[in-house]
């Protein structure tokens, strides 16, 4: 009876272990994240202060939302828009600093018209009071002075909060609850937005944290922390603009002046998994200034912070052609000095940077990924170059946009005196893309937390990238390609696993173009690395290109251009050529589209104006993935 | 004569002002004078600042050098707009007169109707006259296969066909084509959607495809490559319940509200103004 009894329990763990090993339901284990979704989580609407001010008092949040989902929505300056493609997710991030006060001190909310600040307030729109602005101002730079009790934003709050659950359909279209924090210490842009996986509900149960509370990032983490261990809810922060923070986004010492070390690390990497590495006032990738040897490194470059007195810091390249104009940003340059504010400045080198670190304290504090998103004020979510609706107000479509300035500035000398952009130089750009399992708030928040994500300057094009030992070229033409990355190797975002003897790390790469845009001239990647000094050090590879590269067909008077060059889709695989297993390394895809028109060519073709010589006519649409490590 | 001297009084009193203004008025309009003083300076200052930087300096503390660049460039902006509007260029320019259009506007549009107050009858009532804003689009349900070439997929439908024993067919199927970067099933998607992945010929093509289980049908272009599509399911257009989608109609309802208070609000401006209408058009 025992043996029996013995023998069957034996015959049923037999069977157990086969079904492990060869699972009955083939779907089981094979749940990777296939849906490519689209989105912008970074865009301002009445409830921020400054759109509210700058032309934009009657768009809401909810218009910013329908106008994303797909509908048609007409634009603060009178002009019908609409999006081409919906987007898959959304956020609007209006400012923490006075979120909601504007609107509704003018709207006459008699809680904030009781209060000091309120009714001086109040009294300066009534008599178009200039020092409106100021106190503003001074609020963005953390005056105490100029603040109210944090009590009266629990009723704002609620409000934004419900309305984005009204948004919400998940499966369909995910709204996220988000705002943005956005202190500048002495001009320098730490600007971020918080993320919010939660519904209204838990969100609520913090007011936001803005700059007026503190300018230091180590706060703002904090302060995300705290909201995890007291609610169970989660959030994260993104930055933006680095290119614009005089070095300060990508620091080597913490907001107290001391050196980062394993706990600085450790807390940005938790709560501040992504970068916006592109968006409308310029691009954040890598600047000419530390990338020389990468010919398409000068895409849509911001030179020194919005507004500032820069006279010190930047020089003139030339005072003939071109640069005769002395309205020709593209002629400024910082001094050979201040080198050092771009590698705290932009992606590729704070990549770099964060191996170097890694090095000396065996955490690296840089290991982000990267999204795009707009921050238009405007309300509308559009980053197309042909469909494109500007910044602010001021920058919406009309023959007047490409010579004006925003907010009216007006100082043609060029000497960087107080000028405000022109709003030629702001770039239709960008958009986030997300490799996730479902739309839903909860698979999108974990994708952005695994860094499977990229960003493009607005063409949706498809790119999967992936990276393994034991890939082969093969691989990259099966249709199983997908199933094969995620089984054999890693996604973006994620490290190298452990190196088999003998092998140079290979990657799969695919990607296909903008279904309704323009085709791919090449795909690159690009690797970073540390040598054994402990020196980060670049190189580019293309890893495909078409036979035509370098052709341009865009045909500026007409604002057209042919899809007759160029490849509509790429499958390849590529192993690094000077591999060495000693050395700590990231690797990234760049996607180059062929030559488009710049919006500002669109422009002149539609409204019949002349595009100015230093304005350049067309450009190369990219998409920049989160990146790869290998850590020996 | 009490009653008198008050009224002679007024009088002069009212001539008084009339003149006062009529006086002030003139000097305002004199075009060739630019008065330079510390308040058209802060405001000129201000209207030029960006109000996102928060390193702008507060007007009082402006030195003497910045104050005499700042009415350097004031007085040529006065002397260039004094010129533009003796020339007329500010009545032609429609991006002047859009603009002072759209400050009017905020400037007179004010109290709206209470979210809460709202009536589900009136709901339904603006249901019932909108409802072809409420309507489901037409959606398609489908798998494919996706290929780089014309050639491969038709040589590949053949081989489709042929077979008959439902695993083999089954395997191939999934073994099928080369990587499509989006999905490859597609569940009740709408034209909107399917265009983001397929593009404009790839979702007009789909479209013009029927519901047929048992065959693969194609190869159709989009603007990646080519597909064999099996389609199975296609569902109409349809229109939707009000009591599906009652907040989204009662939030429509409100924005519409909104908007008619606001032309209500511009309608009687516009009633307080003696419009001289020298056209001929009825």
């Amino acid at each position: 009876m025992f043996v029996r009894s013995f023998f069957i329990f034996f015959v049923y763990l037999l069977l157990i272990a086969n079904l492990q090993a060869n699972e009955y339901s083939p779907a089981v284990g094979k749940n990777y994240p296939d849906k490519l979704l689209w989105g912008d989580t970074h865009l301002h609407t009445n409830e921020s202060a400054d759109a509210w001010s700058i032309g934009n008092p009657n768009l809401t949040p909810s218009d910013a939302f329908r106008f994303a989902r797909g509908e048609e929505v007409t634009s603060e300056s009178g002009v019908r828009a609409k999006l081409r493609v919906p987007l898959d997710f959304f956020m609007v991030s209006d400012h923490a600093t006075y979120l909601g006060v504007f609107k509704r001190i003018k709207a006459g909310d008699e809680d904030l018209i009781k209060r000091p600040l309120g009714k001086r307030w109040k009294d300066y729109m009534d008599n178009e009071d200039p020092r409106l602005f100021t106190e503003f101002v001074e609020g963005l730079n953390g005056n105490q002075e100029v603040s109210f009790n944090k009590e009266i934003y629990i009723p704002i709050w609620k409000e934004i909060t419900e309305n984005v659950d009204r948004f919400n359909q998940p499966g369909v279209f995910t709204a996220f609850i988000g705002y943005e924090w956005t202190p500048a210490p002495t001009g320098d842009n730490l600007h971020r937005v918080v993320i919010f996986k939660d519904d209204a509900k838990k969100a609520q149960e913090i007011i936001p944290f803005s700059a007026l509370d503190s300018d230091k990032p180590e706060d703002l983490w904090n302060f995300l922390e705290n909201y995890n261990k007291n609610t169970g809810g989660e959030a994260i922060s993104v930055s933006h603009n680095s290119n614009i923070s005089g070095g300060r986004m990508f620091p080597l010492k913490n907001s107290y002046g001391e050196a980062i070390d394993r706990a600085y690390a450790d807390m940005r990497n938790r709560w501040e998994p992504l970068v916006e590495a592109t968006q409308v006032k310029g691009d954040s990738e890598t600047h000419p200034a530390v990338s020389p040897d990468d010919p398409f490194a000068d895409y849509e470059t911001w030179e020194g912070n919005i507004g500032r007195n820069e006279t010190d810091r930047l020089e003139r390249l030339s005072n003939t052609g071109e640069c005769a104009n002395t309205e020709n940003y593209k002629c400024y340059r910082y001094k050979e000095s201040e080198t050092d504010r771009y590698r705290g400045s932009y992606v590729r080198p704070a990549l770099r940077r964060g191996l170097e670190i890694q090095k000396k304290i065996g955490v690296n504090p840089f290991k982000f990924g990267v999204i795009g998103s707009t921050d238009n004020h405007t309300a509308l979510a559009a980053s197309a170059e042909d469909n494109f609706f500007g910044k602010f107000v001021d920058s919406e479509p009309g023959p007047g946009r490409m010579s004006n300035c925003m907010a009216g500035c007006d100082r043609p000398d060029g000497d960087g005196q107080g000028d405000l952009w022109r709003n030629w130089l702001i770039s239709a750009s960008g958009y986030a893309a997300v490799w996730a399992r479902e739309n839903t708030r909860e698979e999108i928040f974990d994708a952005m937390k695994r860094k499977e994500t990229y960003a493009t300057t607005g063409p949706r094009m498809a790119v999967r990238f992936f990276g393994g030992w034991n890939f082969s070229k093969e691989d990259s033409y099966k249709p199983n390609f997908v199933e094969i990355g995620y089984t054999e190797g890693v996604p973006m975002g994620s490290d190298l696993g452990p190196r088999e003897r003998g092998k140079s790390p290979g990657f799969l790469v695919m990607v296909s173009k903008d279904p309704n845009g323009a085709n791919i001239e090449r795909v690159q990647v690009i690797k970073g690395w540390i040598d054994s000094y402990g020196r980060s050090k670049e190189k580019i590879y293309d890893i495909a290109i078409s036979d035509d590269a370098g052709e341009n067909t865009v045909d500026v008077e007409n604002a057209t251009y042919s899809n007759s060059i160029g490849e509509a889709y790429i499958s390849t695989f590529w192993e690094d050529p000077d591999f060495n297993p000693n050395q700590s390394a990231f690797y990234y895809v760049r996607v180059l589209e062929i030559p488009t028109p710049r919006w500002t060519t669109y422009d002149s073709a539609v409204f019949g104006i002349d595009i100015p010589s230093y304005v350049p006519k067309t450009h190369q649409e990219r998409a920049y993935t989160s990146s790869i490590w290998y850590n020996p | 004569m009490r009653k008198k001297i008050v009224v002679i009084v007024g009088l002069i009193i009212g001539l008084s002002i009339i003149a006062l203004s009529t006086i002030q008025s003139t000097s305002d309009i004199n075009e060739d004078v630019i008065i330079v003083n510390n308040k058209n300076l802060e405001i000129f200052y201000f209207n030029n600042l960006d109000p996102e930087n928060p390193y702008n300096q507060d007007f009082s503390i402006l030195s003497d050098k910045q104050i005499n660049q700042l009415k350097k460039e004031f007085i040529q902006r006065e002397v260039l707009v004094r010129e533009a509007k003796r020339l007329g260029l500010d009545k032609i320019d429609s991006i002047i007169s859009a603009r002072l259009a759209q400050l009017g506007q905020q400037a007179l549009v004010g109290e709206i109707i209470e979210f809460e107050d709202i009536e589900l009858s009136e709901i339904n009532d603006f249901f019932e006259t909108n409802k072809s804003q409420y309507i489901e689009s037409e959606t398609i349900s489908f798998s494919h296969i996706f290929f780089d070439t014309e050639e491969s997929a038709k040589s590949y439908l053949l081989k489709l066909q042929k077979e008959s024993d439902v695993e083999k067919l089954k395997r191939l199927i999934n073994i099928g084509g080369i990587v499509f970067p989006y999905q490859k099933n597609y569940s009740k998607k709408p034209f909107s959607f399917v265009v983001g992945h397929f593009g404009e010929i790839g979702a007009t093509n789909l479209f013009s495809l029927q519901k047929d289980i048992k065959n693969w049908q194609g190869p159709i272009r989009s603007s990646l490559g080519y597909h064999l599509v099996n389609v199975f399911n296609r569902t109409p257009m349809k229109q939707m319940a009000l009591e599906d989608i009652l907040p989204a109609v009662k939030r429509d309802y409100y924005d519409q509200l909104r908007k008619k208070d606001s032309k209500n609000i511009i309608s009687n401006k516009i009633l307080e103004y003696e419009i001289i209408d020298e056209t001929k058009v009825n």
